[in-house]
């Protein structure tokens, strides 16, 4: 089989059982693929040559056994580099960390190893996903362009096949927004879905886990591995059942209902491109047997005022003791952050969590009302941009890019929903355009299965960026 | 928000803040005072803030 790094992760699979392939082989050419594109996109903090190669070879000789851990066995994976993986570097995109090696892994790094996944690498983020920085990852599909963040390098390692699939964090967009600009799929999960231990914080309430896959079809098996506690004392996940998500998965939306709310989703800011892919994407659903509701929606705007002020505070305690012990370490913007955050009044904070309250109860009647099960909305109002064209200030001074990805992206995080994003298209220099589907907490089920519904009638998602 | 204010915010705190984070720290202060601002216009007293508390021992 030639090119096997764009083999999807249930092709792999199949692949895999029929015995037409190997996991040593799948691994060597992801490894080579991280060779051949690494230098220039610069997905990867650090790769697991190694490592990789010989779980890849318990992998085959565990099948050639009979022995089959799930959808992910022997199929190569990155992570990003804000996960605890044991005896491998965790630096967080920071010289804070530099050095640091855990020596347990994460949660979701551990359930990854028992689901017979093979790390290949760690992939780079943004200096503790703050935002702030510049990293030197490049997009996958304009090699000049913003690569997103700050689940930066999980996004471009899926679009360029340097990964089957990737795991990235998100408290304000961190995977939807690399995988909106790089072609491929992300899920923010529902709070509380995928479990938080062992993975550097940001927010204890804003953060969460998820998957970046190239088919909607393969972040369902990977949600699916991910999922729930590991273990009886981890309280870093809710304790939910965990559907068979691929199991769902039936081709059409028939019988789904999904809003539409252009007054704050389809503002001035979203460009002609997005817009029109994005509707037209909508229309693909409603042709896939899905019922479209216009829906307006109370207090969408409180957002940003309500999550900046939480995200800020949570992030400057997790800092606490580093900001002090090793301020000059620090990229200046994201100092500047935690330095703000621990200015800000307790009252605002608890003023904050109030507002959210009601951005939640505001979202919650909406869905009840209209019996939704999605809100379809663009993931980004905009395409990548030119990285110097970029303003790196989440300080919220006027509207930058970097702004609006918030302003379409927070709304998941401050609600705890979860939102998927998928790849709809491209504006007229190649630059790929996202959706994103926000549904009811824990019903990622009902998003897989829009969004693979959505895939199995187009063919975005099997572009591929050339070298 | 003035340097001087921050820089008293952050002794309280007892954090040293560098020359060079000062004049990109104000704005960004004053930014998130009108964000608490916009929040403090909302009628909010009927809902409960979403930090939980939970007394059961576990």
């Amino acid at each position: 089989m030639s090119d096997l790094h764009w083999l999807s992760i249930a092709d792999a699979g199949r692949a895999l059982r029929a015995g037409e392939v190997t996991s040593a082989a799948l691994t060597q050419a992801t490894l080579d693929r991280i060779d051949a594109t690494d230098g220039v996109l610069h997905a990867y903090a650090g790769v697991m040559t190694e490592q990789a190669l010989r779980d890849a070879e318990q992998a085959d000789a565990e099948l050639a056994r009979g022995v089959d851990r799930g959808p992910l066995h022997g199929i190569p994976v990155g992570v990003k580099d804000l996960l605890y993986t044991a005896g491998f570097p965790t630096e967080a995109g920071s010289r804070v960390l530099e050095g640091f090696v855990p020596d347990f892994d994460a949660a979701v790094v551990h359930k990854l190893r028992e689901g017979g996944a093979v790390i290949a690498g760690k992939t780079v983020t943004h200096e503790f996903a703050y935002g702030q920085d510049v990293p030197p990852t490049r997009n996958a599909w304009d090699h000049a362009c913003y690569p997103g963040g700050s689940s930066a390098g999980s996004g471009v390692a899926v679009a360029a096949g340097s990964a089957f699939g990737a795991i990235g964090t998100d408290t304000g967009g961190s995977i939807r927004a690399p995988a909106s600009v790089n072609g491929v799929v992300g899920l923010k999960t529902t709070h509380g879905r995928v479990s938080r231990k062992g993975v550097v914080a940001m927010s204890p309430t804003l953060d969460t886990v998820g998957p970046l896959t190239r088919t909607v079809e393969d972040a369902a098996l990977l949600l699916g591995v991910i999922a729930g506690r590991d273990g009886g004392d981890d309280v870093w996940a809710l304790d939910e059942p965990v559907p068979d998500y691929a199991a769902e998965l039936t081709g059409d939306a028939t019988g789904l209902r999904i809003g539409v709310e252009r007054s704050y989703f389809f503002y001035d800011s979203v460009s002609d491109a997005v817009r029109a892919a994005v509707e037209a994407a909508i229309g693909e659903l409603e042709q896939a047997g899905a019922t479209i509701v216009p829906v307006e929606i109370e207090h969408l705007d409180l957002s940003v005022a309500a999550g900046f002020p939480i995200l800020v505070a949570d992030t400057s305690e997790y800092h606490r003791r580093l900001l002090r012990e090793r301020r000059d370490l620090y990229v200046r913007e994201t100092r500047v952050m935690l330095e703000l955050g621990e200015l800000l009044p307790a009252t605002s904070y608890v003023r904050a969590q109030r507002a959210r309250a009601l951005v939640q109860r505001s979202v919650r009647r909406a869905f009840e009302e209209a019996n939704l099960d999605a809100l379809a909305a663009p993931t980004l109002p905009i395409t990548t941009l030119p990285v110097e064209e970029l303003s790196v200030d989440l300080t919220g001074h006027g509207e930058t890019a970097l702004a609006t990805f918030i302003h379409h992206c927070f709304l998941a995080n401050v609600t705890g929903m979860p939102s998927l994003s998928v790849p709809v298209g491209f504006d007229d220099r190649s630059r790929p355009i996202g959706m994103q589907l926000y549904g009811r907490p824990f019903g990622e089920a009902s998003l897989f299965r829009i969004g693979d519904a959505f895939q199995r009638r187009t063919q975005w998602h099997l572009r591929h960026p050339q070298d | 928000v003035d340097a001087q204010t921050i820089e008293q915010l952050a002794r309280y705190v007892g954090l040293e803040i560098p020359e060079i984070d000062l004049e990109v720290l104000e704005p960004a202060l004053a930014n998130q005072a009108a964000m608490i601002e916009i929040l403090d216009r909302l009628e909010l007293d009927d809902g409960e803030p979403i930090v939980t508390f939970d007394p059961r021992w576990r």
